[in-house]
């Protein structure tokens, strides 16, 4: 089939809405029906969907016009990018268009078609005007592109001139977590909370609250609500009481989803009737109501639908599940892009599917596996900023490593979880080593250095069971922040190596040499997550889960140090209040922040360290000239490491000692 | 990486029971010389599965492996050199690890591969 000159190709699926199918997939299958079945023949095209009908909401029908972008007024590219109810309106007079060009009978009865539709097109427009009764209020978009870092938000404001132009400007923002919301008159007002609690800059970012609006949308998009709607719906309906209608509650406005790097982040945040513009998200709209969101990918694709947040009370826990509602979508795709629309649709949708779970995973409790917040924050993320500072310092090689590492037999394959910057890979010319280490930057540097590496988690090695001959583990272990973490990184490092081969594992002791090293360092408190936030901050109210309690108190008393003074290190704590600060325990204290001052000619070599301070995870420290990062340490008590590994049935402890402030210690898989 | 590291790699997802051996995707292989040492190969040669070493080096572009191999064959110099340029000196410069079972791509950017996982997945 060929779609030529100002012909209408009417598509109609006939899977759709009946089965339950998302926005992004439904474009996929025609994007898949496009470009397989269809030679396109110019190189742009256009494909919306109009309103359902009235009798008959499951019948959609999709229209593809490859005229409709030649006749674009200039402005209609710059709304591509962002684009509000306004497209409805842009979309009618390019409806019309053909309309007035029509010859022959194929064209008249498109134009018959067209204008049916067209008028329950308008109607369904009269409709949204009534709904949305001020649009547009100023919203203010906070966005993000492929272009810029993760970190970097900013906001795109939408001004209106009196001649009706619109006016976009971006502006950038400081970086930010959390939105404040309130009611006043019925509108909901999110407003930024930054971070250092500067005077906040406030943005009007949404008006809501229209009740005709919701019953509109109730009675619309009741049938294609149904699917995705249901699994929640009871729940909220039995929670709707506790709705907050009081300020000062606060949801979240950036969600991390993890992993690392640019692309992982879910930005969440309110979009009524506005866009969202920029990478991987998705948006969050405003509390019960079903709104109209746009997730675009810059230049690239526009989807349009309704996406429906509830906030959650349960247990005391508070979670917004959201869930696309199939509306109305409007696609727009450029012949140069076919290539990288699959890719963007299906990540689009793992991001849209995965809002809801999201939240759930939040309140699960983190199992073994899964990477604590501190740890992330105060140990990846601490590393991946100082790695090649931290590299230039780490380059004596431990004698007692390079003992252990010379006794091997003559070609064993070295596994070397945690490698850091490699500098223990290779140090027998006659063994091979593979490193790994969770610091994509660290590893780039061993890579750099010639030495077979891979990024990995040393909890969850993706080896085989018994291939490696021998494996090390230095200076890791204390970075782990829960006992079952620490257990399973032991238990990876036996599993990897054969029958017979032997594992060094070496941690920071908590009876240091130097004692006043210890006093530079700053002891966490009982109550960790309160001082690692600030407990102003409602992370750790709404993300119970981010403490660690499952952090088990040190056991052995042997080991007292009353003579630590409070550090002076501890202001670099955010909100330590000094009455907190006194009742941290510093008997059996193994839990510390241990300060790595990155001084500042280093620190201005890349954006992460300014970036790093902005948020909050570094402080400046003028009189040293550095910027100072905390890293997280568990440090082990004498006879720790042996009962970590007690417990398991197939290792046998060949031999242990303390050197250099470190416990050592040397097992065997024996079976 | 080397086809060393890609035979010892497993897909580590939760629930995966069948991880290995990663289908490799080269879209960019280096050769770079090694030292051949002959105490590694023969300890190696124990430990690598050799059908997915052969796969291996068929999908980076070297099928000069036998399809089998035993222990006797190490003592043929022409062998282990074979043996020695597919394990230790094939790069897989650019392209992808893919999972048999699941099909979770883990890319290799700049001949490092990338295991992570993410949340969901451990």
């Amino acid at each position: 089939m060929n779609i030529e000159g100002n012909e209408y190709v009417r598509f109609r699926f006939g899977i759709w809405p009946e089965e339950r199918v998302y926005p992004s997939r439904l474009f996929e299958s025609v994007n898949s029906y496009l470009l397989d079945r269809v030679r396109i023949m110019t190189t742009s095209l256009r494909i919306f969907k109009l309103p359902c009908q009235r009798k008959n909401p499951r019948a959609s029908v999709l229209f593809l016009h490859p005229a409709m972008l030649s006749h674009n007024p200039p402005s209609f590219s710059l709304m591509g990018d962002c684009i509000g109810d306004e497209s409805s309106a842009d979309l009618m007079a390019l409806l019309e268009r053909p309309a007035e060009a029509g010859g022959d009978e194929a064209e008249a009865a498109a134009v018959v078609e067209r204008r049916m539709t067209m008028r329950k097109a308008r109607r369904w427009e009269m409709k949204e005007r009534r709904k949305v009764k001020e649009y547009p209020p100023p919203i203010p978009l906070l966005a993000r592109t492929e272009n810029l870092q993760s970190h970097m938000p900013w906001v795109l404001q939408r001004t209106y001139t009196s001649d009706g132009r619109l006016i976009l400007s971006e502006e950038p923002v400081r970086h930010h977590e959390y939105f404040r919301a309130s009611r006043r008159d019925g509108r909901l007002t999110l407003q930024l909370v930054l971070l250092d609690d500067e005077a906040h800059r406030d943005f009007q970012v949404a008006e809501s609250e229209a009740e005709a609006d919701q019953l509109d949308h109730r009675d619309d998009c009741s049938q294609c609500q149904e699917a995705e709607g249901e699994s929640w719906e009871d729940k909220i309906s039995s929670s709707q009481g506790d709705y907050p209608d009081e300020s000062r509650d606060l949801m979240p406005a950036a969600v991390e989803k993890g992993g690392s790097g640019v692309g992982k982040f879910l930005n969440v945040y309110d979009i009524t009737g506005g866009v969202n513009v920029g990478g991987e998200l998705n948006g969050f709209g405003p509390l019960d109501h079903d709104v109209p969101s746009f997730t675009s990918y810059p230049s690239r694709l526009m989807l349009v639908n309704f996406l429906r947040v509830k906030r959650i009370f349960v247990h005391g826990k508070e979670s917004f599940p959201a869930s696309l509602i199939y509306r109305s979508f409007h696609l727009r795709l450029f012949s140069s892009m076919k290539k990288d629309i699959q890719g963007n649709v299906l990540s689009g949708l793992r991001t849209s599917e995965s809002v809801a779970e999201h939240e759930e995973e939040k309140c699960s409790t983190a199992n073994a596996q899964s990477t604590p917040e501190i740890e992330k924050k105060y140990v990846h993320r601490v590393y991946d900023a100082i790695a090649p500072h931290f590299s230039s310092t780490r380059f004596a090689k431990w004698p007692k490593v390079a003992a252990f590492l010379g006794s091997l037999p003559l070609g064993s394959l070295v596994l070397d979880a945690g490698c850091g910057n490699g500098k223990y890979l290779g140090l027998n010319p006659d063994c091979y080593f593979i490193g790994c280490d969770i610091s994509a930057p660290l590893i780039k540097i061993c890579s750099d250095r010639e030495h077979e590496v891979l990024v990995a988690d040393a909890v969850n090695l993706p080896y085989r069971t018994g291939f490696g001959d021998a494996a090390i583990s230095i200076a890791v272990l204390h970075h782990l922040s829960t006992e079952s973490r620490r257990k399973k990184a032991i238990q990876e490092l036996v599993r990897v190596v054969k029958v017979g081969g032997l594992v060094l594992i070496t941690v920071w002791a908590a009876e240091q040499e130097d004692k006043t090293l210890v006093t530079k360092w700053t002891p966490l408190a009982d109550k960790y997550a309160e001082e690692w936030v600030g407990p102003s901050s409602p992370r750790a109210r709404s993300s119970p889960s981010l403490t660690l309690e499952s952090i088990p108190e040190a056991e052995d008393k042997g080991f007292k140090e009353k003579e630590i003074n409070l550090p002076e290190d501890s202001k670099v704590l955010p909100e330590m209040s000094p009455s907190r600060q006194r009742e941290i325990n510093i008997d059996n204290q193994q839990e510390y922040f241990v300060p790595w001052h990155l001084p500042y000619h280093r620190a201005e070599v890349g954006g992460a360290s300014a970036y790093a301070v902005e948020s909050g995870l570094a402080k400046k420290d003028d009189k040293k000239g550095a910027v100072v990062y905390n890293r997280y340490y568990h440090v082990f008590c004498e006879g720790e490491l042996e009962r970590l590994v007690s417990g398991m049935n197939n290792v046998t402890v060949v031999d242990r000692f303390f050197d250099k402030s470190n416990w050592c210690i040397v097992i065997e898989k024996s079976c | 990486m080397r086809l060393l590291t890609h035979n010892m790699l497993s897909c580590n997802v939760k629930g995966v029971t069948n991880g290995f051996p990663l289908i490799i995707q080269a879209d960019k292989v280096l050769e770079k010389p090694a030292e051949l040492n002959h105490d590694f190969l023969r300890n190696m040669f124990y430990k690598v599965d050799w059908k997915a070493l052969v796969d291996a080096a068929k999908s980076m572009g070297y099928s000069e492996l036998p399809e089998s191999a035993e222990a006797s064959m190490l003592e043929s110099l022409d062998f282990l050199n074979r043996f020695h340029h597919a394990l230790m000196e094939l790069h897989l410069e650019e392209g992808a690890l893919i999972c048999p079972e699941t099909g979770r791509k883990f890319p290799v950017d700049k001949g490092i591969p990338n295991m992570l996982l993410h949340e969901d997945e451990v």
